[in-house]
């Protein structure tokens, strides 16, 4: 056979390929925002020429495969930066929040420790005054109420870091499992030989997602083409198609993080993973617990200098040695344990006797706010600062990198965009490419076609 | 590299969100005219801040203080220009009634003016500002000085001798107080040791030897309780010697063991014995005895026996007890004449006078310690509002600057929906 009915072969191969090329581009169109879609590529070639007559003659186009490009360089990048967005992203609120609570505004606990030992002041000034006592009294209680709320709140906001912990490993869980049957479906279509293409996108997505919330890395294996997902620390979360799982556990206030590997239960925090939940405990674990380590510094050193010098007093009711705050035994919780020991006015020590006028010890009291009672090297006042100063710079250093990652995460995106994303302009030139070609593809069998009917028609 | 839709509508909506989270940031600061409402905001301006803002709160505190203690200094200085005219006046009287031409009925008219000056003294001795006694020292809610007709000098002071401080800036005290020890008794603990010494004129008893003087008992020595000595009390039964006799419980003189009668004299005066107090106005005792300390007239510490009793030594070096049958010390005064009470008068006269300066010069020291806080109030204000408060100007510029950016990011995003491939299909 040839001649006409092999043009006519050719021409049908034609007419598919280009069927089939025009189906790609439409897929890579409808799915120009699907997030982490690789552009697929129709690859031509030409089909296998026969021998006719001492002429070697072709046989039309066929489309090899439907290939997706890919950029593993980029994907990895990609992977690695999300640990650190994770990260970072984790931390803005709650380290926001600690900012609100160790605030700086004209209402925050420095203003209440110059309350307190402004109170002191005005009773020097007036120490036989019921009044001015009373509102020593009230200030005194005004800032164990300070210091107790900041605990408080400090301790919610750990409580509230808790459960969106709880739902991130509720998430990573069904991401682990979803991970491991990509892995499957993946190693069954490319046993074929074919290329896994939407999977393996689906696949790119999560396991950045994992990244982001974990910061693993991942390994793909050259023969299967599964990954298998390791934490910083080195241990395996998903390995080809089995996945570990993430549980927590809660001890009074503490929420365990940990990875159940069969019947062994690894604790983690954040020195052994990153991203999203690395970030969360490193905040509950170590930002706040140490911001309320220096309260309750600043608490005990507080009440310890004020006891110490109130108790050389006298009160009015003429009893002297007593503490004006409960003294802590420790300092561990002496921030949310603060409370005024006094009960009443009378027993509030102004002087170093029970004379209406004497106002010593009131003065020694408003003295201890200029004086040196943390450590000897600083005053109340610029502890708290200090302490504000160092929330404040670990939020702004967050901040930084959270922009950065932003920055960094969108350059990477738009690389990946470029070599591997859906650009309309490209497969509109395609579509009018395929068009073309599939338009001289049938022109091509239509003039076969009238060349067969002039065949057949020199018969009659 | 080639730019896809994704790529252009990303980097867009990444620009335009940070442009409007920019201008979020201006408008806030705008709004609240601060820069500075986050510790992140600024770390480095957080210390700065909250020392300025602990330092603005004393600060108002020390001239609320500075004022109160101004207020109560004025009083003060009120209360010393009475006494300074009451003190002329009892001059006047002593140079009108030193003369030999007035009569002793004058005289006794004279004394009669000066026991109202007494009486004017004593209340202004217990003047009060808010409540509270001037003249008191730590004990400012009880009457101070109260008359009692058993002491020499005619009142009684319940108050001490401890002075009040404020505090007028960071470290600086300042006494607002004058005691009425010191002013008014001439006592003062002028060695630092907690216990009182006569330092100066007690002006109520010079008021009161005025009054005797000019009622015609010049010269009469008075036991403590102001009557004056029968003539047996007088060395040889004779009151021109002016010089006190030792008698016993009986009333006949007591001899030494040369047989002589014992002069009751320290130092040139009439023996006078009074009860040291310390500065928080208790009556000082020997710690090991228990028994009261006393004072001769010149500050002296009276000598004591083993049992802790006052003594003194007559003529032949032996001990003499200085109580009476009663167990009370010897207390003898003697009423001074006109002449010797000119200098008495102006020396108190004088005490008052420093009162009033040292009082004054505390006044000067809390209006110029004011004018200071108030300077540093501003300068403090000043240095927070740099850290702290937006430049208003800097915040619009910026504002205009990132508008004009969000409004040419927002043309362009539209623009991107013109220009389209398919419009050439």
């Amino acid at each position: 056979m040839g001649g006409l009915s092999s043009a006519l072969n050719v021409g049908k191969t034609s007419l598919l390929t280009g069927q089939k090329a025009i189906e790609v581009t439409g897929n890579n169109i409808s799915n120009v925002n699907t997030a982490g879609y690789s552009k697929q590529v129709a690859e031509f070639s030409d089909l296998p020429s026969l021998t006719m007559n001492g002429f070697a003659v072709g046989s039309g186009a066929q489309i090899d495969q439907v290939s997706r490009e890919h950029d593993e360089f980029l994907t990895r990048q990609i992977q690695d930066k999300s640990a650190g967005l994770g990260n970072a992203e984790a931390k803005e609120t709650p380290l926001a929040e600690l900012e609100n609570i160790i605030d700086i505004s004209e209402t925050s606990l420095a203003s209440k420790i110059d309350d307190f030992f402004g109170s002191w002041q005005d009773l020097s000034a007036d120490p036989s005054s019921q009044v001015a006592r009373e509102s020593v009294l009230y200030s005194g209680e005004q800032l164990s109420q300070s210091f107790s709320d900041t605990v408080t709140e400090l301790n919610d906001l750990r409580q509230n870091l808790n459960v969106t912990l709880t739902s991130e490993i509720d998430d990573l869980n069904a991401k682990f499992t979803e991970l491991t049957s990509l892995n499957e479906r993946i190693a069954t279509i490319e046993a074929t030989g074919q290329t896994a293409l939407s999977a393996r996108d689906s696949r790119d997505a999560l396991v950045q997602e994992v990244a982001q919330a974990l910061g693993t890395r991942s390994v793909e294996s050259s023969t299967t083409g599964m990954v298998s997902l390791f934490l910083p620390n080195g241990i395996a979360v998903v390995q080809d198609t089995t996945a570990q799982t993430l549980g927590t556990t809660q001890s009074g206030d503490t929420l365990n993080v940990y990875l159940q590997m069969g019947s062994q239960k690894i604790s983690l925090d954040s020195s052994n993973v990153g991203g999203t939940v690395g970030g969360l405990l490193e905040v509950r674990d170590e930002i706040i617990p140490g911001v309320i380590d220096d309260l309750d510094k600043l608490a005990y050193g507080l009440a310890t200098e004020v006891n110490k010098v109130h108790s050389w007093g006298t009160g009015s009711d003429g009893v002297s040695n007593r503490n004006f705050f409960t003294q802590p035994d420790q300092q561990a919780g002496a921030a949310s344990s603060l409370s005024v020991a006094l009960s009443d006015y009378t027993q509030v020590a102004a002087g170093r006797s029970d004379a209406s006028g004497d106002n010593s010890n009131a003065l020694d009291l408003a003295a201890l706010s200029q004086a040196n009672g943390i450590d000897g090297t600083e005053t109340f006042v610029e502890f708290y600062s200090n302490l504000a100063a160092r929330v404040g710079m670990e939020s702004q250093q967050n901040q930084l990198s959270l922009a950065g990652s932003e920055d960094s995460i969108e350059q990477l995106t738009n690389l990946r965009d470029a070599t591997v994303g859906v650009s309309l302009e490209e497969e509109m030139i395609n579509l009018i490419k395929y068009q073309q070609s599939f338009e001289a593809s049938a022109k091509f069998v239509s003039t076969v076609d009238e060349m067969m009917a002039s065949v057949l028609s020199m018969k009659g | 590299m080639k730019a896809t839709d994704a790529t252009t509508y990303r980097s867009l909506m990444s620009n335009i969100s940070q442009i409007s989270d920019t201008l979020n940031n201006l408008r806030l600061q705008s709004a609240t005219g601060k820069k500075l409402t986050t510790a992140s905001d600024q770390p480095t301006s957080v210390r700065p801040v909250i020392q300025n803002r602990s330092q603005t709160a004393s600060t108002d505190r020390y001239i609320e203080v500075s004022e109160t203690a101004l207020d109560k200094v004025d009083t003060m200085d009120s209360q010393f220009a009475s006494m300074e005219d009451l003190l002329v006046r009892a001059k006047e009287i002593a140079i009108a009634a030193n003369n030999a031409s007035v009569s002793d009925a004058d005289k006794l008219s004279y004394a009669s003016e000066v026991a109202s000056l007494k009486e004017e003294l004593l209340s202004a001795a217990n003047a009060q500002y808010n409540g509270q006694y001037l003249f008191a020292g730590f004990s400012d809610d009880a009457v101070p000085f109260s008359s009692d007709s058993n002491s020499i000098n005619g009142v009684a002071y319940q108050g001490d001798s401890r002075t009040q401080e404020l505090e007028i800036g960071p470290g600086s005290r300042v006494s607002v107080n004058q005691t009425g020890s010191s002013v008014f008794l001439g006592l003062e603990d002028t060695n630092g040791d907690g216990y009182l010494q006569p330092a100066g004129i007690d002006l109520f008893e010079m008021l009161n030897s005025l009054e005797l003087s000019l009622s015609g008992q010049d010269g009469e020595i008075l036991d403590a309780s102001g009557t004056a000595l029968p003539d047996s009390a007088y060395l040889n039964g004779d009151p021109t010697t002016e010089t006190p006799i030792l008698l016993d419980a009986s009333g006949s003189p007591v001899l030494d063991s040369g047989g002589n009668q014992i002069p009751l004299m320290h130092n040139g005066e009439p023996i006078r014995l009074t009860q040291q107090v310390d500065v928080s106005g208790n009556p000082v005792v020997d710690s090991v005895t228990g028994k009261p300390v006393y004072l001769h007239s010149d500050g002296t510490l009276a000598d004591v026996d083993a049992s802790g009793d006052p003594i003194f030594y007559d003529a032949m070096g032996d001990p003499q007890s200085l109580l009476d049958s009663s167990g009370e010390p010897v207390q003898l005064t003697q009423v001074p004449s006109l002449d010797d009470l000119m200098t008495t008068l102006e020396t108190g006269a004088e005490q008052v006078r420093m009162s009033r300066a040292e009082t004054g010069n505390t006044g000067t020291r809390l209006e110029l310690a004011i004018s200071h806080l108030e300077e540093v109030k501003l300068d403090l204000q000043e240095s927070l509002s740099r850290y702290e408060d937006a430049d208003l100007l800097e915040v619009y510029t910026e504002m205009t600057k990132q508008e004009s950016a969000l409004e040419a990011a927002l043309t362009v995003t539209g623009r991107m929906s013109q220009m389209s491939s398919l419009d050439y299909l």
